[in-house]
């Protein structure tokens, strides 16, 4: 008998080897497979606890059923947002990116230690950082992060929890430097060539995220850690909010980004065509690293200290940052329709009655693309400065981020996984029909939470509040009561942690399958229009990197200065020389 | 025969979520306050069952019968 661990880092040994073809993935490079399995169980352990968070909190705050103590609820908040919104997915995108990069370049990376010098990285913070925020539970630890995923001063946790996210960070960096060197590699080979679409993508998305968690890097590494071990003084919360969302809006994308490149790359080949355009999907992600990052602001049009005219950019950038979503609405549609015509499909939509709608990979990238659209929507409410201020901090906003990185991205990765996880282990997908049934009621479940979500808030519910009733005040619904929200909102949620254990338990099940994955050979198709037809220029990493410089410097600077002018590093006018070095200071002086 | 697959009732049934919980406020624009989200749901779960119905006996284009 094989231990839990080792069973679970087996999986890709089916009984029968031989019966995998020899231009398998798993066969080609069964050490990335095993990496893509690795980051993938992470991704699921933390998608189970995330969820059933999820659903407690959902049920408390409508006073459906209570389990928790009210005084709980932002260790549980917190360890939602970061179990689910940074763990899972980007462990899980990890695993993508590994897949993506290895078979696109059609080489293994470098150096296998390296890889695992990543993977193991990221443990350790989720580990420091994970455990330091469930220890908030348990009342003999004195360690706590009830911080929730947005940590920025005044709200303070146990060193252990930023640590753990310096830690994770600094993964992803040596991740992204293993993606990099696997591309230099295939360069010295192929010196002419256009870079292969997937590895493009991977890699101007590594690019933006280097540039962004400069931000949460400073954050962390200068602020929050010496404060947190009580060797500096409490940071400036303006300065370290700014900070944060340096790095809070991109990371938005890089959470979309590998879900775009599943709808790039696979869904076209999954309705039976191509990609429609290679350049158009090069330039989405070039767009992507040139504008992520220098629209964080819009996260701050209430904060006090940031003059209105640099919010005013901040939410210009953001309305260009809709393009490239939009460029990507019409490249995927036109795509699937036209596999969809390759299978006979016939009419203004006709066609639509010719997909696979059978297969849950394809169902469920399609009905997160079109809850992606109404997240869009409620977005550019979001992002229009006067009309923020109707919405800040009400349930609006985990109502609008539920259909972005709660399905559009989510939906995705767990449609993706039916169709990657027989590619990483070998093993056929244990129930298909189980699978659609599965992301069919993730997109009803959440249907019902989003849109109660919204309503609630544009009544002004809070967000992150266990006990949104206050006593002396009503909300008022536009339409329908609030009794009825809260129930849409309970009812929805419950829907979604069914969802997602009918996912988990299929997943576990398709890893314990003896039957061997079938359909393995076939190779991802080329694009209609290829890459010979998008300009060169494209290609040009380092131009687009120093561009995207360039708009972050001409974003941040300004504000960070007189931020910095205005309410100084620390609180109350202190100085900022270490608390330590102080007396030293003064003996010397 | 001429049935509606499982996977197709299922496709279905999930389009008429949002619809039925968009309907109370396309009624607000004709003026129509105050339709209740339970008189809605009621409502589309009875499309639905119709559908469901007129899936057992019509003839119906597309049907995955055989598949
Ligand atoms: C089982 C499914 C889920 C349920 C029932 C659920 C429920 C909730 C509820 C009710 C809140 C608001 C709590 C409040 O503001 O008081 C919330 C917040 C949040 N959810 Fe979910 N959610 C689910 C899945 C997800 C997924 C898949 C993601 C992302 C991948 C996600 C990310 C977040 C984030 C980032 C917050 C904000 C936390 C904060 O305000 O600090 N959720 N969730
Ligand atoms: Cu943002």
């Amino acid at each position: 008998m094989s231990t839990p661990t080792e069973s679970i880092l087996n999986i890709g040994r089916t009984d029968d080897e031989t019966a995998l073809p020899a231009e398998s993935f798993i066969v080609k490079y069964p050490t990335v497979a095993r990496v893509v399995r690795v980051c993938f169980a992470y991704a699921f352990v933390a998608l189970a606890v995330g969820g059933l968070f999820g659903v407690i909190q959902a049920l408390h705050r409508t006073n459906v059923i209570r389990v928790i103590d009210s005084a709980d609820y932002y260790t549980l908040l917190t360890a939602h947002g970061v179990f689910l919104a940074i763990v899972f997915t980007i462990f899980f995108l990890a695993g993508v990116f590994a897949w993506a990069n290895t078979r696109s370049l059609e080489r293994p990376p470098l150096n296998p230690r390296f890889t695992w010098l990543w993977v193991g990285t990221m443990s350790a913070g989720t580990l420091l950082s994970g455990g330091s925020i469930l220890a908030g539970l348990v009342a003999e630890i004195d360690v706590s992060a009830d911080v929730l995923f947005t940590f920025y001063a005044p709200l303070q946790a146990h060193p252990l929890f930023y640590i753990g996210l310096a830690l994770f960070v600094v993964g992803t960096w040596l991740a992204g430097i293993d993606w990099f060197r696997q591309y230099l590699d295939w360069r010295a080979d192929n010196p002419d060539e256009r870079i292969p679409l997937q590895s493009f993508m991977v890699l101007t998305t590594m690019l933006m995220w280097y540039l962004s968690t400069l931000g949460v890097a400073i954050e962390v590494v200068v602020f929050l850690i010496p404060w947190s071990l009580g060797l500096m003084p409490a940071p400036t919360p303006l300065l370290t909010r700014t900070l944060f969302w340096f790095f809070g809006h991109p990371v938005v994308y890089f959470w979309l980004m590998p879900a775009y490149l599943m709808w790039y790359t696979v869904l076209p080949k999954l309705s039976g065509g191509r990609l429609f355009s290679d350049p158009l999907a090069r330039v989405v992600f070039v767009l992507f690293l040139l504008l992520s990052t220098p629209v964080g602001i819009h996260h701050q049009y209430l904060d006090p200290g940031i003059a209105e005219g640099f919010k005013f950019i901040a939410m210009t950038n953001t309305m260009f940052l809709l393009l490239p979503s939009l460029l990507t609405a019409f490249t995927v549609v036109a795509s699937v329709e036209h596999g969809a015509r390759q299978n006979g499909g016939e009419g203004y939509f006709g066609w639509l009655t010719a997909l696979p709608w059978r297969d849950p990979a394809f169902t469920g990238m399609m009905l997160a693309g079109l809850m992606f659209a109404a997240g869009g929507f409620s977005g550019m409410v979001n992002a229009g400065m006067n009309i923020n201020y109707l919405v800040h901090n009400t349930i609006w906003v985990p109502g609008h981020f539920h259909l972005t990185v709660g399905t559009a991205v989510a939906l995705t990765f767990m449609a993706a996984a039916y169709w990657l996880v027989p590619r990483v282990t070998g093993r056929a997908l244990y129930s298909r029909p189980i699978g659609l049934f599965q992301v069919v009621l993730w997109f009803i479940g959440m249907t019902f939470m989003s849109a109660a979500m919204h309503r609630g808030g544009l009544a002004g519910i809070p967000r992150r509040t266990a006990e949104p009733e206050y006593s002396k005040f009503t909300f008022e619904a536009v339409v329908g009561t609030i009794s009825s929200l809260r129930l849409q909102i309970a009812f929805g949620g419950v829907l979604l942690f069914v969802s997602l254990v009918i996912f988990l338990a299929n997943i576990a099940l398709t890893a314990a399958n003896n039957e061997p994955a079938t359909g393995l050979k076939t190779d991802l198709p080329p694009a209609l229009s290829g890459p010979e037809q998008s300009p060169q220029v494209l290609d040009e990493l380092k131009l687009w990197a120093i561009i995207a410089i360039v708009l972050v410097i001409l974003a941040y600077s300004l504000p960070l200065w007189s931020i910095i002018n205005g309410a100084g590093f620390y609180q109350d006018g202190i100085t900022a020389s270490p608390q330590v070095v102080q007396p030293v200071l003064e003996v010397l002086i | 025969m001429s049935r509606l697959s499982p996977a197709a009732l299922l496709l279905i049934g999930a389009a008429l979520v949002p619809i039925a919980i968009e309907f109370p406020v396309i009624l607000t624009f004709v003026g129509i306050r105050n339709f209740s989200f339970g008189l809605s749901f009621a409502l589309f779960g009875l499309v639905f069952l119709a559908i469901l119905v007129w899936s057992e006996v019509a003839d119906v284009i597309g049907s995955s019968a055989g598949s």
